[in-house]
């Protein structure tokens, strides 16, 4: 029984119906069944089955967009019932978009899916000055800290985080992400890491952290 | 002599024509038909009938708007000037512009959609012949004293001085280049002249009867529009369109502060390209209604707050980072020969007010020709681009914002989207049993879509239980996989220009859901912060060319606005070039503008917190 209302909780995430995934984790909850099954069997399977959509090509980023918004309704609702720090065993991510930028809708969708992955994530949220991504990276002993920007206007200013970082002294590995950028502009500006897309960065974290 | 061949022009529009010879002229689709003399124009000839056809340049041929199609056998084959136009807007082969065709026989005249003047449109026409014209430069008629005597003869300080002199003011400002100018006038000995003051600076010297002309131009990202004005009827004479050559410096308004920001040499590339291509324009216009440039005596000109800038010289590079400030809000006057337009020295350009670095003149222009129609009530304007400005007026006051939509509806971003012109699907509907119809841009075979097309598709999609409210296709018979994701067929290959196919792609509805939920999300935040509910809205005003063309049935269906009764919904065409006229004409039209740009309340949906929830739940379509 329960392992059918789990696979229902799962197709309401893949397809965005939040009312319906956060009515079936209440559910379960008081059926009884404990909040990290929820999650590892109900909640993870459906974002991972849309994530290999989008993989394939067979869903976008609208599906992508209502699934996390159903996935974090969800666990909202999940988490008091988690047992603490079981859930995130790996490294620490330092995310955040740089300066002068205000778009956190695919740095929030990054947070989600390394969150999901098991990262232990710190969100500086948008407008982040070099600075403080340093002193995060400093004060969370971050493996990775993942840049990001929206805008041609504003992608030069992530040269400035990763001197800062270099500069401080701090090991932690730069990533980047965001629509006007490429592989090779990652390169040329001496971040190690770079991501298409939400899915990519699960998989670069992964690479970056040596696992 | 320039304005006589207005005249003539204009007299051909609404020329009657001969009465003792009637033809009869019959319009599709709609069921009209009309008697009218020979000689009468096409477009007269469907206002008679009841056949509203777009138009705004009176009737002289320069607007390119009033397209409708003839018979082939008719023989009435467009002149080669009128083919080139013809062209630039992707009519085909049997297209003629209405006003130019002077009915000699019976004919069957087809209207293609683009033409039609929907019944909801409102007439900025009669906006703008409301508008009382008290134009921002003054003429006087004087006589030039006769030289002084004092061996200087005709010399630029004596023009001065019997211009200080005839104008009874000794302040009058007489600009050097405008001084020069009067050589070419015959001598003083009492002639008269007729002086053209801004303020207290003469801006040009010239016979008495010489035309007074203005010029308003709106500075699109993608499109520019001129407008050459009658400023003593305050009649449009010409308008015309042309690319903003900015594209090839990038397409949008980002990319081009980018570009700015690379060097000062750069911004004034950027400034330098757009400039020549308004000479060109105005040269353009001058031509075709055989007016001088040397008359024009003012200019206005709109955009949007970086195009505004760019133009001006004002710096971008804060307009490409948060909080996007523009550096200037105010309404600017500056010299136009300063800025590199062709037009005699001592021409002053007026720079409509900017709102916010995201919210530009042009959207203050938009708002100019449009807000006060309706005197009461809760009005929502949007001017939909690549950029959707939108300004909610309440009784309370106005609020407005800017939301990035993207170029979905200018057909960028979607893998058969195009741009309208020639077979371009404009109007879309999916039959119960599948069967796809459409019209194309010209008539013609399909060859991708342009946004229009782009939302009906959306629209009948789901409509049709096609896609999911979440953008996922469903099994279908027209849904086929394809190697990236699955796709709806809406032209197989034997039909389409090309011979290829044309799909809809679940990547495409994807896009589309973005753009919609964007300008949703900013008309919802603009109702919640105002306290007010969809079905407060009284009068949702659309501009904007993809604006005037969607169908708002459409659009409500897939939530992108609100659900309102169609009644409530016009469009509007092009209303910023018809605020800039109007401030081309109008002084009280000017402080009109400057009271509507500090009443608007800039609201920054990046940074609101109900941002992110309504935009998501926004993408559901509907």
């Amino acid at each position: 029984m329960a392992s059918q209302a789990l696979a229902t909780l799962s197709g309401a995430v893949k397809d965005g119906d939040y009312k319906q995934a956060v009515a079936i984790v209440n559910d379960e909850l008081a059926a009884g069944t404990e909040g990290l099954v929820i999650l590892n069997e109900g909640l993870v399977p459906g974002i991972e089955a849309l994530g290999a959509a989008f993989r394939d090509g067979q869903a976008y980023l609208p599906e992508v967009l209502l699934a996390a918004r159903a996935m974090n309704k969800a666990v909202e609702v999940l988490t008091p019932h988690l047992p603490k720090g079981e859930a995130h065993r790996l490294p620490t991510v330092v995310v955040g978009t740089v300066s002068g930028d205000m778009h956190d809708i695919g740095k929030n969708l990054v947070r989600m899916m390394l969150d999901c992955a098991g990262f232990k994530v710190v969100d500086l949220g948008v407008d982040v000055a070099p600075q403080a991504f340093v002193d995060a990276a400093k004060e969370h002993n971050a493996s990775i800290v993942a840049l990001s920007a929206l805008l041609t206007t504003t992608m030069i200013n992530m040269p400035e985080v990763v001197t800062a970082l270099k500069d401080a002294g701090v090991t932690a590995s730069v990533m980047v992400g965001g629509a006007p950028l490429s592989r090779s502009f990652a390169e040329e500006i001496g971040a190690a890491g770079f991501a298409e897309d939400c899915l990519a960065a699960v998989d670069e974290a992964k690479r970056l952290a040596g696992i | 002599m320039g304005e006589s061949t207005a005249q003539r022009n204009r007299s051909i529009a609404s020329g009657t024509g001969d009465s003792d010879r009637e033809f009869e002229v019959r319009f599709s689709p709609f069921v009209r038909h009309v008697r009218v003399g020979a000689g009468t124009s096409l477009l007269v000839a469907a206002r008679r009938a009841g056949v509203g056809i777009q138009s705004v340049c009176g009737g002289t041929g320069s607007c390119s708007l009033c397209v409708v199609e003839l018979e082939p056998e008719t023989g009435l084959i467009a002149p080669a000037e009128e083919r080139e136009d013809l062209d630039s807007v992707g009519a085909g082969p049997n297209a003629r512009l209405a006003c130019r065709v002077l009915v000699d026989r019976d004919l069957n005249v087809s209207v293609p959609v683009r033409s039609f003047m929907a019944s909801q449109r409102l007439h900025l026409e009669a906006f703008e012949s409301a508008v009382e014209v008290e134009p921002a430069v003054t003429v006087r008629v004087v006589s030039l004293p006769e030289p002084d005597g004092q061996g200087e003869g005709n010399g630029v300080a004596a023009v001065r001085r019997g211009i200080c002199m005839a104008l009874a003011d000794p302040n009058i400002e007489v600009p050097p280049g405008v001084v020069a100018g009067i050589g070419a006038l015959p001598a003083g000995n009492g002639d008269q002249v007729r002086v053209v003051l801004k303020g207290r600076s003469v801006v040009s010297v010239a016979r008495p009867g010489s035309a007074l002309l203005g010029l308003a131009v709106d500075v699109g990202t993608t499109k520019l529009a001129g407008y050459l004005v009658d400023l003593e009827t305050g009649k449009t004479l010409a308008a015309a369109g042309l690319m903003n050559p900015q594209i090839a410096f990038g397409e949008d308004v980002m990319a081009r502060i980018a570009y700015a920001m690379r060097s000062p040499q750069d911004a004034r590339e950027l400034r330098r390209v757009v400039v020549d291509r308004i000479n060109h324009l105005v040269r353009k216009m001058c031509r075709t209604v055989r007016v001088s440039s040397r008359d024009i005596v003012d200019v206005v000109a709109v955009g949007n707050t970086a195009m505004h800038h760019i133009l001006l010289g004002l710096p971008v590079e804060q307009l490409g980072r948060a909080p996007y400030l523009a550096v200037e809000t105010d309404a600017l006057d500056v010299n136009a020969s300063d800025i590199g337009l062709e037009v005699e020295p001592g021409v002053w350009l007026h720079a409509l007010p900017n709102v916010a670095g995201f919210v530009g003149a042009d959207h203050v222009a938009f708002l100019l020709a449009t807000l006060d129609i309706h005197a009461d009530g809760v009005v929502l304007g949007l001017d939909v681009g690549t950029n959707t400005e939108i300004t909610l007026r309440t009784p309370d006051g106005m609020l407005c914002c800017s939301c990035a939509s993207g170029p979905v509806f200018e057909g960028a971003h979607i893998r058969d989207g195009m741009r309208a012109s020639k077979g371009a699907i404009e109007r879309l509907r999916i039959e119960e049993s599948g069967q796809v119809e459409y019209q194309t841009v010209g008539g013609g075979a399909p060859v991708g879509l342009c946004g229009s097309g782009v939302l009906d598709v959306v629209a009948q999609l789901r409509a049709r239980g096609i896609i999911s409210a979440s953008g996922a296709f469903r099994d279908h018979a027209g849904v086929a996989q394809g190697s990236r994701g699955k796709a709806f067929l809406i032209a197989p290959r034997q039909v389409t220009a090309h011979g290829e196919q044309v799909l809809f792609t679940a990547e495409d509805v994807g896009q589309v859901q973005l753009a919609k939920a964007a300008i949703r999300a900013g008309t919802e935040i603009l109702l919640e912060d105002a306290g007010l509910k969809d079905s407060d809205i009284g009068h949702v005003v659309l501009a904007g060319t993809f604006g005037t063309y969607l169908d708002p049935a459409s659009a409500v269906s897939i939530g992108m606005f609100p659900d309102l009764p169609m009644s409530r919904f016009q469009q509007v065409g092009n209303a910023a070039g018809a605020g800039a006229r109007a401030a081309l004409v109008s002084v009280r039209a000017r402080e009109r503008a400057a009271e509507i740009a500090e009443a608007d309340t800039y609201v920054e949906l990046m940074t609101h917190s109900r941002f992110a929830d309504i935009f998501t739940e926004s993408l559901l379509l509907g």
